[in-house]
């Protein structure tokens, strides 16, 4: 098959409808610098066929998630009123090659997106447009009868599954960036499906089915005619009836492990499908814990911080207060002591008796010696002299403030200068007790800052997890629930199919070991008349030995093209990586495991790859497995890629675009690995059938592109 | 030179594999023309697997005329 054009109209960056590619056989490249309208262009050949493009952070997109992107700007720009109508389609011409019995058809596939101006709001939000789905059509001319055709919807899209089957597909259309989306070899099932299409193994197995088919009947034929020759007539049909029995309950068997095995396949499938989708919505599970986690953490700091905050405050505050308090209770302390000395001061004052008196102490000991101490001179009681030296007694009377009311209040005062003295000594504890408290106050803000730092960067996280895959952290770790559990169930039923597969394995057994026995014994049984030739029994011999050859043709040939793929790989990379010293080593493809391996040349694994080693081996592989197919089914399919060198470097890049180019029949590939500069040179390359260059560009002369004027063009440099 | 197609390719596969047949007294001939026919039917139901039994039911009579 080859492309024979593609046609753009008003497609993402191609604006207008002049954009024509016209295709030839062989190396066909496309080539631009950075935003000249590369992958849109890829995506174009994509669009029209599966009604998506791959976009880069968000995989695949379909026509109704891309919505009016898919339209040019420049022509939503230039739309003047309400009702505007501005077309969006691609159109691609295929040519199928003549098959055995068929002559080559032209398919005109066109898909086209409609959108209408709903209002003159801002003509780039989609808000402002009606959009719709988009519609295929195919047109062809019938090789039957000869009358145009024009194949829509569901017919449409299996002529597309017809020209580029889709098992075949993720080989033909290849993104750099999609590479290890597209093509896992990690999983089993990939290449495996592959060579089940190229090759001819499903062939091999409806021939079994038919020759064996025809064994049965052929062989239960035989044993009818030779049973009316037996010397024992009623043992032999006996154990034909017997054989016949085991026979179609092999027959059962055989349907049930088939329907089984497709069940267990289509669940090993869907188990790989789970598990891809397990592994690419990994991040979401993890980071909306990662989230609940770090909230929950912050509600309990913020409970505690309002517990210190609020209940422990009423209960600091009134420390807070006694604290506060702490100067002025200070001041009316040092009155008080003041207050003491000015008091004592009085007392002292009033107390001082005249330098002639002696004191009350001194009189009363004079009086009770009847004798005055200071002339020494006797004085008799009740003499006139002792009167004298009593009246000196009590001779001051006490000052007002020392009445009883005042020395009361004064024992007050003495009482409260005594508490005020607890007080300041406990305003030490009070105030470490304050100061722990603010400290733990401190610590959980700051504890608290940094869990909220930590819920930023898991916030920030989140959102470029949104923007790159579009889907919000709930709802994607809602999905990787529900898909852990369909993991966990499929898993469950794959166990179960497996253990019902070998259950009618054994029986098959079983029944093939009674039957040889069974016709062990009936080949014992005499014939009557030896000299009649059975013609069914003949013919069984045949089919007996055909039904046992095809099976070892299968088994070979399923061998041997996995050989091919490999060698053919190996071709391949050779050259490649002959011409780029930093990668050895030979391909290898793992028969158990199916993995591709980089192996020496004792076959022992290296370990050293890196990823652009790794890229180049798939794609030597894919180019291996299109070739094969081009020889094997005699289809050949045209090989498009986007992007595909850009792990290599220029010496390898050319090396793979000439193996590529003697490798399909029709191949286009989209890079931007080679400079403005170098067209010259790479035009006069044998091996390039067809070169184009894309540019982007305006019509009004301004240098800086704008989106409302700017768009891309394609120029045919060799055509 | 023509390009091998599925059906010369089997054939193909399929007379290496007859090369060692000698356990009949019927000719190798037949034989070949016997899978060249299965062949044939294989291809016919290479499009739809539901013709399988059909395709066999032809097949065990063309066996059984060519014998």
């Amino acid at each position: 098959m080859l492309i024979k054009s593609i046609k753009l109209k008003n497609f993402q960056c191609y604006y207008g409808d002049k954009h024509k590619i016209n295709f030839t056989e062989g190396l066909n490249i496309i080539t631009g610098s950075i935003a000249s309208g590369k992958s849109k262009l890829f995506d174009a050949f994509y669009w029209v066929l599966n009604d998506m493009i791959f976009v880069t952070g968000k995989e695949w997109v379909s026509t109704k998630g891309l919505g009016i992107s898919l339209v040019n700007d420049k022509a939503k720009y230039e739309s003047q009123s309400v009702d505007d109508l501005i077309e969006t389609s691609v159109e691609m011409v295929v040519n199928t090659t003549a098959g055995r019995n068929s002559k080559p058809i032209e398919y005109t596939i066109r898909r086209e997106y409609l959108i209408s101006r709903r209002s003159m709001k801002d003509c780039f939000d989609s808000s402002t447009w009606t959009t719709s789905t988009s519609t295929l059509t195919v047109e062809y001319v019938n090789q039957k009868n000869s009358n145009h055709e024009i194949a829509q919807g569901q017919e449409a899209k299996e002529i597309i599954e017809n020209l580029f089957p889709s098992k075949i597909s993720p080989y033909i259309w290849f993104q750099g960036e999609a590479l290890d989306k597209l093509i896992d070899f990690d999983n089993k099932g990939t290449l495996r499906k592959a060579i089940d299409y190229i090759s001819y193994v499903p062939l091999y197995k409806t021939m079994n089915n038919i020759i064996t088919t025809v064994d049965s009947k052929i062989s239960k034929s035989a044993r009818k005619q030779i049973g009316k020759l037996s010397g024992n007539v009623k043992l032999y049909n006996e154990l034909s009836r017997q054989i016949e029995e085991k026979n179609n309950s092999i027959k059962n068997n055989k349907q049930l492990l088939e329907d089984k095995s497709i069940t267990l396949g289509e669940r090993k499938d869907q188990m790989e499908e789970v598990e891809s989708a397990l592994s690419a919505l990994a991040e979401f599970p993890k980071l909306s814990e990662e989230k609940i986690e770090i909230n929950n953490d912050l509600i309990n700091i913020n409970d505690e911080l309002e517990r210190l905050d609020i209940k422990e405050r009423k209960r600091f505050s009134s420390l807070w207060m006694l604290y506060g308090t702490k100067k002025s209770l200070q001041t009316a302390a040092d009155r008080l002591i003041e207050f003491e000395d000015h008091r004592q001061s009085l007392i002292s004052k009033e107390y001082e008796l005249p330098e002639d008196v002696p004191g009350d102490v001194y009189i009363n000991k004079m009086l009770k010696n009847e004798l005055c101490m200071i002339c020494d001179r006797p004085a008799e009681k009740d003499s006139e002299a002792y009167h004298n030296i009593k009246a000196k007694l009590n001779r001051k009377i006490k000052p007002e403030y020392l009445t009883p009311e005042n020395e009361q209040i004064n024992t007050e005062v003495l009482t409260f200068k005594a508490k005020l003295g607890t007080l300041s000594r406990n305003y030490d504890s009070i105030k470490s007790e304050i100061i722990a408290h603010k400290k733990k106050l401190n610590d959980l803000y700051e504890e608290r800052k940094i869990f909220k730092d930590k819920l930023d960067s898991v916030n920030d996280e989140i959102d470029k997890l949104y923007t790159k895959r579009g889907i919000d952290v709930s709802e994607g770790a809602k999905t990787h629930r529900n898909k852990h559990g369909e993991y966990v169930t499929l898993n469950e039923v794959v166990r179960n199919l497996n253990r019902k597969i070998e259950t009618y394995r054994a029986s098959l057994r079983d029944a093939e070991m009674q039957i040889a026995k069974l016709e062990s014994e009936q080949s014992k049984i005499q014939r009557v008349n030896t000299d009649v030739n059975v013609v069914e029994e003949e013919i069984a011999k045949y089919t007996k030995y055909l039904a046992n050859h095809i099976s070892d043709i299968e088994e070979k040939e399923y061998n041997k093209l996995i050989g091919h793929i490999e060698s053919d790989a190996n071709i391949n990379f050779e050259k490649i990586t002959s011409v780029n010293r930093t990668i050895d080593g030979k391909i290898k493809i793992d028969r158990e495991t199916f993995r591709v391996l980089n192996v020496n040349e004792e076959g022992r694994e290296l370990q050293n790859y890196n990823t652009g080693h790794y890229t180049l081996m798939k794609m030597c592989i894919i180019n291996a497995i299109i070739s094969l197919t081009n020889n094997y089914k005699d289809e050949s399919y045209p090989f498009i890629t986007d992007a595909p060198t850009s792990n290599l470097d220029d010496k390898a890049t050319f090396a793979y675009l000439e193996s590529i180019s003697e490798t399909f029949v029709q191949s286009i590939v989209i890079t931007k690995d080679i400079s403005e500069d170098e067209i010259e040179e790479i035009k006069q390359k044998k091996y390039i059938s067809s070169l184009f260059f894309l540019k982007i560009k305006n019509d009004t002369g301004n240098e800086k592109m704008n989106r409302k004027e700017a768009y891309s063009t394609i120029t045919p440099i060799k055509n | 030179m023509k390009k091998q197609t599925i059906n010369d390719k089997l054939l193909e596969s399929i007379t290496k594999a007859t090369n060692n047949f000698s356990d009949t007294s019927l000719d190798k001939i037949i034989l070949l023309e016997i899978s060249k026919k299965l062949v044939d039917y294989v291809i016919e139901v290479d499009s739809s697997y539901t013709k399988e039994s059909g395709a066999a039911t032809s097949l065990e009579n063309d066996l059984y005329h060519k014998i």
